[in-house]
């Protein structure tokens, strides 16, 4: 997997973007698009919202890109572009609607996000670890994915959210227990013996 | 004492080259107790497992950003600042006259309380009334409903999971509504899954209407 700060920035390409030329402005869409995809989908389980993000924030990425002075940060700022759009949504009334349709619809969700797992056809282990951070809650998820993955610190991560680096820390440690907890329910309801399909 | 959670991811983000120089507690801890350094390692291979995990497949966007872009750059007058201002001026009269006109609505629905098929308006009436004013209520939402516009082509995921949420709990209630039906159950007890509905297709008609009117990228 990369992330968006581990791309080598092309101070030289980004210049040719901010010029306006448009081969310019699809590399950049190119080379950075996959790790902006993991982030957003990170944060936002619904893959039709997920994908509306990502392309939100390109446009806002390419369209702001005149803006950026340091090219060697342009993966941290289209991560911030991505991050700050992701939590936007979160506090949304499309998100709170969402949940509370899910909550009366019961299961609608889980079958809707199936399709989105089983376009992971890893490992069981990598499997388990997708499905204990889907149980997350949104803002616990966005925190442990920002801070283990992402490697922001405690005091970013809590100015995103508009509070402080205590809001992190508690809330890395929340999900942090609850990932535990979910990976070793999943453990004990995993068959150790393949059962055959064939039969 | 064994360290907690919090202190083990402290001592994982942080770690120390040589615990016991340091005196780290924690580290001192480690260097002695299987239990806590197989929880430390957990983490550690948590961490390592979430950073190797498979990046999600997805289409294509660039022909849509670029449309997007395109868009956004020969929108007329877009770029001048001029017209910023003076937009975010009209934009800050129309919510002005738009919130005393809601005012003055309010006022206007709180006085005809009772001919409205609201929730507060059907509780004061009598039950075949009140059924009736829901009935009504109801067609008239789907008269609005199909008074309103087809959606546009480029519609936000968001939008169309609401809807169709909405959509299907105003068929949970029909379909509720027609085994009340069939049983030729009293009239009254269907009251409350007509407010149901009405309630559903005010927030469809809303959102439809939303939808209806967003303006094109």
């Amino acid at each position: 997997m990369i992330r968006l700060t581990d791309i080598d920035s092309d101070p030289a390409l980004v210049a040719r973007a901010q010029a306006g030329e448009r081969q310019a402005l699809a590399e950049i869409y190119r080379r950075y698009s996959a790790a902006t995809r993991i982030v957003v989908h990170r944060l936002i389980t619904r893959r039709g919202l997920a994908e509306d993000l990502h392309q939100d924030t390109f446009v806002e990425v390419l369209q702001r890109l005149g803006e950026l002075r340091d090219p060697q940060a342009l993966g941290a700022w289209i991560r911030s572009i991505a991050v700050s759009k992701c939590l936007m949504h979160l506090r949304s009334p499309w998100h709170r609607s969402a949940v509370w349709l899910d909550q009366m619809a019961g299961g609608w969700t889980r079958a809707a996000e199936q399709v989105h797992t089983d376009r992971y056809p890893d490992a069981a282990t990598g499997r388990r670890l997708d499905r204990a951070l889907r149980r997350l809650s949104a803002t616990a998820r966005a925190v442990v994915w920002l801070y283990d993955v992402e490697e922001m610190t405690h005091v970013e991560i809590g100015q995103l959210f508009g509070h402080g680096a205590s809001f992190s820390k508690s809330q890395l440690l929340r999900a942090h227990r609850r990932l535990r907890e979910f990976l070793d329910n999943d453990a004990e309801k995993s068959p150790c013996t393949q059962i055959s399909q064939s039969y | 004492m064994h360290p907690d959670l919090a202190e083990l991811l402290s001592l994982r983000d942080r770690p120390v080259s040589d615990g016991r120089a340091s005196g780290n507690r924690a580290a001192l801890h480690l260097a002695g107790c299987a239990l806590c350094r197989a929880e430390f390692e957990r983490l550690q291979r948590l961490r390592v497992a979430m950073r190797n995990a498979p990046a999600p497949g997805g289409e294509d966007q660039w022909l849509a950003i670029s449309a997007r872009l395109e868009h956004r750059a020969t929108r007329p007058g877009w770029p001048r600042p001029g017209w910023r201002m003076a937009g975010g001026l009209a934009g800050a009269l129309v919510i002005g006259v738009g919130l005393a006109f809601f005012d003055g609505r309010t006022a206007h629905r709180q006085d005809s309380m009772q001919a409205a098929p609201t929730r507060g308006g059907v509780e004061t009436m009598p039950p075949a009334d009140a059924l009736a004013a829901l009935l009504a209520e109801s067609q008239r939402l789907e008269s609005v409903l199909a008074a309103i516009p087809a959606e546009r082509t480029v519609v936000r995921a968001g939008t169309v999971l609401t809807a169709a949420g909405l959509e299907d709990r105003i068929a949970w209630v029909d379909l509720a509504l027609g085994e009340h039906s069939a049983r030729q159950a009293d009239g009254a007890r269907a009251t409350p899954l007509w407010q149901q509905r009405v309630d559903l297709m005010n927030s469809l008609v809303a959102v439809r209407y939303a939808q209806a009117r967003t303006v094109s990228y």
